[in-house]
């Protein structure tokens, strides 16, 4: 009897997880999920700690909320690509202001972008117009670097504060962004919804999604790590697939293989170049285009604070001027669920221009209990992540489009690694995602 | 390294970033099975994301930009082993 057409995903963040899904939503194909980790989730997904949910990696933060591609793709109609998510009881709850600032001024925070606005000067109100209208839905061709550009046409104070927020929300100051993608991550965040807080956590969407997988009947296996992708000819076992992939379950010497027809790669491209084989070309040009870009590092900080801190609302406070820090977020006035009882858990994040991890952090912590006065009473530090060599393994800076296809017939990278044009974060990851979807699901059919 | 793959089954397909699950076998495994072992860190690898220390539940492990092992509160449990993204953390 012929077997079903096979899709692996190899990865279980958020890009990996939602593709399976979809994947298996199409139907006429087996879809299967490995994850080298002994928990699914990547770098979307948290900790509990003392009962603080400490977020792995996202700051428990979607940036265009309800309207973004990742609330298309986790919300949207099945008709419609989308996995309706919400029949779990998973939503996302928006945060209660669009951002805020703390400035020589003090702190202040709006419910819009137009709020956000009143904060500058009249000549910054009305240039913005002229930067929403600028085309920038690709790269351009004569592009430059962003300060250089924005600095032209805006007051510094506004750069500076938009500066903050690209810190915080990308780990990467305009200086080392493309003018276009800064363009185009601005039109977004002001033409869609102020930011959401995942119902329960990063870890709401990766229940929600593995209750989906499970319906769907699709086998998500952790602490299984790829070790090798070879022709399907390779082996006897896999000789009527397109691809022969060797797994190793963690801690074991041997491989075992497995045949499969399409690969959706969710471990990054560095990874990925790894384990193919020779059997397999891919264009020098793509080669070293991956090879030359430099996954940027971060730094966040988890403080458990007092239940009567001064700050009441879950908006991204940007702290422009630091020397480190971009900003912070309260989560827990979205969902109090992420805290123990009567606490609530601050999340920053800055940028790391130096290899020296060490000497970053007390930066960071400087800045942080010199720009927010409260902070040493009621505050107190839970832990220090940082994201920096090779973890994680699929991340790429923002605005350095590297290929979803790498020119090998089968194989489709999603994650961190391929964020869409000007979409930042896990908005950039599920951008990427429909197209995946429908590649890999062309692939495995096509093959078989 | 027989311990280590025993744990890692035990966690096979049950272990989620939250609450570890408790071993069916109890808490035998929080004693050390090989003498003189001890949990170690190549600071090479270490990455600084602090998975180990969410993981560890008798405050055995400070990460700030490395991880390091507080040996007296270490109880071999080899938790943060199963965590660690790139085999930072080695038994021996």
């Amino acid at each position: 009897m012929a077997s079903m057409p096979k899709a692996l995903v190899v990865g279980s963040g958020i890009g990996g997880l939602s593709t399976a899904a979809c994947l298996a939503a199409k139907g006429g194909i087996e879809v299967e999920v490995l994850e080298r980790m002994s928990f699914p989730g990547g770098r979307f997904t948290q900790h509990d700690h003392d009962g603080f949910q400490v977020p792995t990696g996202a700051v428990h933060m979607i940036p265009h909320g309800r309207k973004g591609p990742m609330a298309k793709l986790l919300f949207g109609p099945e008709r419609k690509g989308g996995l309706n998510l919400k029949k779990y009881g998973f939503e996302f709850l928006p945060t209660t202001r669009f951002a805020g600032i703390i400035d020589a001024k003090g702190r202040r925070s709006a419910k819009g972008p137009m709020g956000v606005l009143s904060w500058f000067s009249w000549k910054d109100r009305m240039r913005l117009p002229k930067l929403l209208a600028t085309r920038a839905s690709s790269p351009w061709s004569n592009d430059i670097d962003a300060d250089t550009w924005m600095r032209k046409r805006f007051s510094d104070d506004f750069v500076n504060f938009l500066d903050a927020f690209a810190n915080f929300a990308i780990s990467l100051r305009f200086s080392q962004m493309p003018a276009s993608t800064v363009v185009r991550m601005l039109q977004n965040s002001f033409w869609l919804d102020r930011p959401s807080v995942p119902k329960g956590g990063c870890k709401g969407a990766i229940n929600a999604l593995k209750k989906d997988l499970r319906q769907k009947k699709v086998k998500l296996r952790v602490s299984q790590e790829v070790t090798e992708i070879l022709p399907g000819s390779a082996e006897e076992s896999t000789k009527n697939h397109r691809f022969c992939v060797g797994v190793r379950r963690r801690g074991r010497e041997e491989a075992t293989w497995i045949g499969t027809d399409a690969i959706v790669w969710n471990g990054g491209h560095p990874n990925l170049l790894k384990v193919l084989s020779d059997d397999f070309e891919v264009d020098e040009i793509v080669k070293e285009q991956i090879r030359d870009t430099q996954a940027v590092g971060g730094i966040g900080f988890v403080f458990d604070l007092d239940e009567d801190i001064p700050h009441r609302d879950s908006g991204v406070t940007m702290i422009p001027n630091l020397e480190r820090v971009g900003g912070y977020v309260l989560p827990t006035f979205s969902d109090p669920s992420l805290a123990p009882a009567g606490r609530h858990m601050m999340i920053t994040h800055q940028y790391v221009p130096s290899s020296d991890i060490q000497s970053e952090i007390v930066k960071g912590r400087e800045d942080l209990y010199e720009a927010i006065p409260w902070l040493a009473d009621k505050g107190e530090e839970v832990c220090v992540h940082a994201y920096h060599r090779n973890w994680p393994c699929n991340r790429s800076p923002q605005g350095a489009e590297l290929p979803a296809d790498i020119g090998v017939d089968g194989i489709r990278l999603v994650g961190d690694g391929i964020k869409g044009h000007g979409w930042m974060m896990i908005e950039g990851i599920a951008a990427n995602v429909p197209a995946a979807v429908k590649d890999t699901h062309r692939a495995a059919i096509d093959f078989s | 390294m027989q311990l280590c793959q025993y744990v890692s089954e035990g966690f096979r397909e049950k272990a989620t970033p939250g609450l570890v699950p408790e071993l069916a076998a109890g808490p035998a495994h929080d004693r050390p099975q090989t003498k003189g072992a001890k949990l170690q860190v190549i600071d090479e690898l270490c990455v600084g994301c602090a998975y180990c220390k969410m993981s560890c539940q008798d405050d055995a492990l400070i990460v700030v930009g490395v991880c390091e092992v507080v040996l007296d509160n270490c109880t071999d449990c080899l938790r943060c082993l199963l965590w660690c993204p790139t085999g930072a953390l080695v038994y021996k």
